[in-house]
């Protein structure tokens, strides 16, 4: 026993040549094991950034399988589409989409809002005086098709048009998707597997051209249209114009405001800051800051941005999006929305019709109240729930001061629910009572300010990366050598005169490389976004700091929660663009970098 | 010319205010304009942070503090009118959480509760002697919960002398009310055809030592007798031990009787043996009576006309008990006995005893009028009635008191409170209907917020566990990915690679770091979820599930972890690492031994932030970990991580007065708390432990 601890304690300090050798041998191994482990890290993550990019490419681009309604060729007796005129195709619009004209005149050429088309004339609608005298001054729906589909014909471009043969009349459909690495390798099998579909699709459907339908194609799910396409809630036909306005915008507002505010903040950390009690206190925050999860700044940009300061971020203050809305307005702008179903001196009014939405129920209440109507019955589905709600909510807040009785059950006739509301009709409503519910009626109703804008978003995310822009703009500033501040000073300048000549313009390439940097992450964030209120559907891009806004994250993000196939396809696509914007922006930050270090 | 050759004085050049150097003279105001300025842009980090407590803070207190309407689904009102003040629950609710004082909502209308009265019967089933026993026991050894002193006694038994003593030591002087009767009866088989009749001693001879049917009368088979008993933990063997064995069982119990508690099976064996014989309660007899047949004793049999016969010697009397202070104190407990009384004798025969005589009946009002000190005895309208009602002893007259307790709650004796109208208003808004159910309110406790599994906003549960525990398993999972690969990754670059490579593979890591995150998202749902339903089957994997999310977000994660760690081994001195490398150590010791700990703070922190960053990482747990809070371990159910459930809420048309909007920002407070405190811990690591060179 004791023999062999000794022995054990002599071979630990004098091994053996063949021990030494052995031993030696079982270190390397585990060093080239080690080694190994490193090497797989690291390909590991490059792995993890080729296999992303190929997933992207992977959806973004493959096969499809499309069914036409109506084939082009019959429409136009064997010439392509685009040989077409303007006329011919505002003829096939006519024949075939007769019934929704008016829709696609709404849609495509209209210049009068959304809300005031029932009511616009002609002229109106197309703002043009010079149009032809005969109709100028009528509604639109008292026009004849023919003349409806002449004003397309005049007023919309011939691309416009075909689109729009494309989208409401051949109404082509893809039935099936398949990824690009299906495509390549297994193209027999899916031809199949389309055809299977495509016999199921003319079973369902009546009317499609069998013979001439096209089976399969490759097709790229970013091409130019999906550029300059607005949102769409078919995969084929959406588009990231919207989305991408959006983030260009941000961009821009993130890129006016933070540079500033991180530089100077940067310049008096780096240059004026003595090393005080507060100074120390910015310095750390700022680091702080830096670690705060995205969503904690999207909650603080909804509660400062969209809601405290709703008046300035909707626009309201600077009369920017509407006047300060009265009862009036309100009231002007229900009509449309009833068209003639609403009587108000009655009143019997009744919708089952899609068109009214919450906003629209409450506005229904402005009129209740306006005309102080003695009673009113409702009927309807769905959203005449919110309707009511937002009548009695109305009505409690004054319950007791106005003698008010409510009455709701289902109707069997309209298979909804059925509300009734009385207000006595000796009630006198007080002014002062008035004037409050009518501001209360304002506060809920959609005239309320909405701060859920381009601008609120853009000041979140500037408070997201103001602590990077500063942090890196505080290293730029410090790597400027301090031989050219004291340079500086012994030429007599002042210390603004240093750093306003000397110090910004060394540091100037090292600023934008990191603001760039910055500003790219911005663009690329999703989720304080989501929780300061992008727009989840929006068609139109945005045309000012108080619009409605939507960006390419959102929209990759409400692709992606999709369950259909297609929409995965049309987010690879969305991801492609967005990458290929960030790169552009780092690009231009590495070659600002290369550029300007050779100088130094 | 002249002043050319001037010599300047030292003094002259630095003299304060006046001197030609003076550089505090030449700061014009535009400057401090200018550095104020600047001052601010730093003020606003400040700003910033102070922003983020004070809206995190305010909307978490009003999270804290606001009422929300709880739709209790259990309390129904039965009748509503709107002058109503006073509302009953209908029977079958119970309305435990609400106390006067509280807001409830009922339609429209928000009431204050002036009063209420929680109407509720109890009946426990203890035995008649437990039920003595309960009542006069010491009250040190009650307690409120589960042993609360009863008011009133089932006894199928008069109370015994010792009880009585025992009861006086307490203040009680039990008041017996006769109110029925109980009879057993002895039954053979229908095949039986020599048992007419028996008299009481030869019972207990067929009872006691008789082992076959001749050894009691002559001229009766030479059969041994079969007995057929209930089970000795039943009343009914007690009392027939006691009346007929004078509580000598162990004759009978010798004689290997069959014994059973379910009565049907009793009766079975009787009807198969004609040599059998047995006792039952008379209701279970009259249950089995088409297989049975019942013997006279001493010539009674145990009914007669619906009464039970005197002369007959197995009957036994029921009672309640009670006494006269408390039926004065509780009025109550009274008015349940004088309902009890009025009303018994139309049941009893349902229940399956027997009415008592009109003179024990006579006899209990007079108990009555003297233990209320009342001179008459008034219809009881069960409506008026308020207060709880603790009913305890005999497990023989439970149906029957259980009946007549069912019957005093149908006619009106429910939980019903009172309401201040016109806590919003004078009067109702709308005539409110049939079925509306109470809602209450209740706020949100912070202890609940955090020990609570369940998310339900819907019917007010807000335990954020469940939320936590998905968003500590994403983050576990991605530091199980991301920590080897980072460190592995940051070693290689650091250690291994030489310039040229390093600087190709650097970019690739940030690149890797500066692709959006909805872009991992994207790769979590479209590729990895995908490859884990591959590997482990779609049936044990989810669609949505915290592993893939848990998995990518390392992956985002691994550009932090190694380029933090990177920094921390670059800047390990070389000297180190060649004094190791001159003791021979090969390159993986020297790394392991030598830089990683002389680097360990650097990654230490890497690690914390990356913890912080993986906690607050949203977009790839939005996208892959599910939607809906669940509280699980697996890594492969869906479950919804704080960061994920802010995400989801806010995505929607979110109104700003609600407890939903209030809430995210309470999540929102513990997940700034906690990436907070993460952060500032790593910063405080890299500063007290860091190792310089």
């Amino acid at each position: 026993m004791k023999d062999k601890a000794k022995n054990k304690n002599k071979r630990r300090y004098m091994p053996g040549e063949a021990e030494f050798f052995k031993r030696l041998q079982a270190r390397q191994r585990r060093g080239y094991l080690g080694k190994a482990f490193n090497y797989f890290s690291i390909g590991v993550a490059a792995l993890a950034l080729i296999v992303l990019f190929l997933t992207v490419v992977n959806e973004a681009f493959g096969a499809i399988g499309v069914v036409n309604t109506i084939e082009p060729q019959t429409l136009t007796g064997g010439r392509p589409l685009e040989a077409l005129e303007s006329q011919e195709l505002a003829q096939i619009l006519a024949d075939h989409a007769g019934g929704r004209l008016r829709v696609l005149i709404r849609d495509t050429i209209s210049q009068v809002a959304v809300d005031d088309f029932t009511r616009a004339t002609v002229a109106e609608i197309v703002a043009d005086p010079g149009v032809d005298a005969e109709i100028a001054d009528q509604l639109l729906k008292n026009i004849s098709r023919q003349q409806q589909a002449d004003l397309l014909a005049n007023y919309a471009s011939p691309a416009a048009l075909r689109q729009l043969v494309l989208e409401k009349v051949v109404q082509q459909q893809v039935i099936a998707s398949f990824t690009l690495v299906e495509a390549i390798f297994n193209f027999d099998v899916i031809k199949a597997e389309i055809k299977g579909r495509l016999l199921e699709a003319y079973k369902k459907r009546e009317g499609l051209d069998q013979a001439k339908a096209q089976v399969i194609r490759f097709h790229s799910w970013l091409n130019g249209q999906f550029i300059t396409s607005p949102m769409s809630s078919v995969p084929a036909l959406a588009g990231v114009r919207t989305a991408l306005m959006g983030s260009i915008g941000l961009m821009v507002i993130v890129v006016l405001v933070a540079l500033p505010i991180g530089l100077g903040a940067a310049i008096y950390l780096e240059e004026y800051a003595n090393d005080g009690l507060v100074n120390r206190l910015i310095e750390t925050n700022v680091r702080n800051l830096a670690g705060v999860p995205s969503i904690i700044y999207g909650m603080l940009g909804l509660a400062i941005f969209v809601r405290a300061l709703a008046p300035f971020s909707s626009g309201l203050v600077f009369h920017v999006n509407f006047d300060a809305p009265t009862i009036d307005t309100a009231v002007e702008r229900i009509a449309p929305i009833f068209d003639d179903k609403i009587s108000f001196d009655g009143v019997q009014l009744h919708s089952s019709s899609d068109l009214i939405d919450a906003a629209a129920a409450r506005r229904l209440v402005d009129v209740f109240l306006h005309y102080g109507t003695p009673s009113l019955t409702m009927t309807g589905h769905s959203d005449i729930h919110d309707m009511s709600n937002a009548l009695a909510d109305a009505l409690n807040t004054t319950a007791d001061v106005m003698p008010v009785s409510a009455d709701s059950d289902y109707d069997i006739e309209t298979r909804g629910r059925y509300y009734r509301f009385d207000i006595a009709a000796d009630a006198s409503i007080p002014d002062s009572i008035y004037d409050q519910l009518i501001a209360k009626l304002l506060r809920i109703n959609s005239f309320a300010p909405n701060g859920r804008t381009l601008i609120s978003a853009g000041l979140t995310l500037v408070l997201l990366i103001l602590p990077i822009i500063i942090i890196n703009a505080q290293e730029a500033i410090r790597a400027v050598p301090n031989a050219i501040r004291e340079a500086s000073y012994g030429l007599g300048a002042t210390r603004w005169q240093t750093i306003w000549r000397q110090v910004l313009p060394a540091a100037l390439p090292g600023i934008m490389t990191g603001t760039i940097l910055s500003v790219s992450r911005a663009i690329g964030e999703t989720a304080p976004l989501i929780v300061v209120g992008a727009a989840t559907f929006l068609l139109t891009d945005p045309t000012s700091p108080f619009s409605q806004f939507t960006a390419m994250p959102i929209q990759i993000y409400q692709w992606t929660a999709r369950p259909q196939g297609q929409f995965a396809d049309i987010a690879a696509a969305a991801i492609i663009v967005l990458l290929a914007l960030m790169l552009t922006l780092n690009a231009a930050a590495i070659i600002l970098r290369n550029r300007y270090s050779i100088r130094r | 010319m002249k002043q050319k050759n001037r010599v300047i004085s030292k003094e002259q050049l630095v003299q304060p205010n006046t001197g030609l150097l003076n550089l505090k003279r030449k700061i014009k105001p535009h400057e401090l304009v200018i550095q104020a300025g600047l001052f601010a842009c730093g003020l606003l980090s400040i700003l910033t942070t102070l922003g983020i407590i004070l809206v995190l803070g305010n909307e978490s207190i009003s999270f804290f503090t606001r009422d929300q309407w709880v739709n209790t689904n259990r309390a129904i009102l039965s009748d509503m009118d709107e002058s109503a003040t006073v509302f009953a629950v209908q029977p079958g609710n119970a309305l435990e959480d609400i106390q006067a004082g509280d807001s409830i909502r009922i339609g429209q209308e928000v009431m204050e509760v002036a009063a209420f009265q929680n109407n509720r019967l109890t009946i426990d089933a203890l035995g008649t002697g437990g039920g003595f026993e309960r009542w006069c026991a010491a009250d040190e050894t009650l307690d409120e919960i589960d042993a609360a002193r009863p008011m009133i006694i089932n006894a199928s038994r008069p109370i015994k002398q010792h009880e009585i003593d025992r009861c006086a030591s307490v203040g009680i002087s039990p008041i017996p009310f006769s109110i029925g009767a109980d009879a057993l009866a002895i039954a053979v088989s229908s095949d039986n055809d020599f048992l007419n009749d028996v008299s009481f001693a030869e019972l207990r001879q067929i009872f006691g030592e008789a082992e076959t049917w001749s050894d009691v009368r002559a001229e009766w088979p030479a059969e041994p007798i079969q007995l057929v008993i209930p089970d000795e933990d039943s009343g009914t063997f007690d009392f027939f031990v006691a009346r007929a064995l004078d509580n000598h069982p162990d004759a009978m119990l010798a004689k290997s009787p069959i014994t059973s508690a379910n009565d049907s099976k009793l009766a079975g064996s009787i009807s198969r043996d004609p040599f059998s014989i047995g006792f039952f309660g008379y209701a279970y007899y009259l249950a089995h009576a088409d297989q049975l047949r019942i013997v006279a004793v001493d010539g009674a049999l145990p009914a007669a006309k619906n009464a039970v016969s005197s002369s007959y010697p197995l009957s036994r009397p029921l009672f309640i008990y009670a006494d006269a202070p408390t039926m004065r104190q509780d009025p109550q407990v009274a008015a349940f006995i004088s309902y009890y009384l009025a009303n018994v004798s139309d049941v009893i025969r349902e229940a399956g005893y027997f009415r008592a005589s009109s003179a024990a009946l006579e006899q209990s009002r007079h108990n009555w009028l003297t233990a209320a000190g009342a001179d008459e005895m008034p219809p009881v309208n069960p409506a008026e009635v308020s207060g709880h009602l603790a009913v305890a002893g005999s497990s023989t007259l439970f149906p029957l008191t259980a009946r007549l307790g069912a019957m005093f709650i149908e006619d009106g004796y429910v939980p019903r409170f009172e309401v201040a109208r016109g806590v919003r208003g004078e009067s109702a808004i709308a005539p409110h209907k049939q079925g509306v159910a109470v809602e209450y309110n209740d706020r949100p406790t912070i202890l609940e917020f955090f020990t609570h599994t369940n998310w339900i906003p819907a019917i007010g549960e807000f335990g954020v566990i469940p939320l936590i525990n998905a968003t500590l398993m994403t983050s576990a999972i991605a530091m199980l990915v991301a920590l080897p690969l980072g460190i592995g990754a940051a070693v290689y670059l650091s250690e291994y690679a030489a310039p040229k490579v390093r600087s190709a593979l650097k970019p690739i890591l940030e690149i890797l770091a500066g692709i959006p995150t909805v872009v991992y998202g994207y790769f979590a749902l479209s590729f990895m979820t995908p490859l884990l339903r591959t590997l482990f089957g779609s049936d044990v994997v989810s669609i949505y599930n915290t592993g893939s999310a848990g998995i990518v977000v390392g992956i985002l994660i691994i550009p932090l972890v190694s380029s933090m760690s990177e920094d921390a081994l670059y800047a390990v001195p070389n000297a180190l690492r060649e004094a190791s490398y001159g003791l021979g150590a090969t390159k993986l010791e020297t790394t392991i031994k030598v830089v990683i700990p002389a680097a360990l703070s650097g990654i230490l922190a890497a690690f914390i932030v990356a913890v912080s960053r993986a906690i607050g990482e949203t977009m790839i747990v939005a996208i892959a970990a599910g939607a809906g809070p669940n509280f699980t371990l697996n890594p492969f159910d869906s479950a919804e991580t704080m960061t994920g459930h802010i995400a989801r809420i806010s995505g929607g048309d979110l109104s700003y007065d609600s407890i939903d909007y209030n809430s995210i920002f309470a999540i929102g407070l513990t997940l700034f708390a906690m990436t907070f405190l993460l952060n500032a811990l790593s910063r405080v690591i890299i500063s007290r432990f860091r190792e310089s060179y």
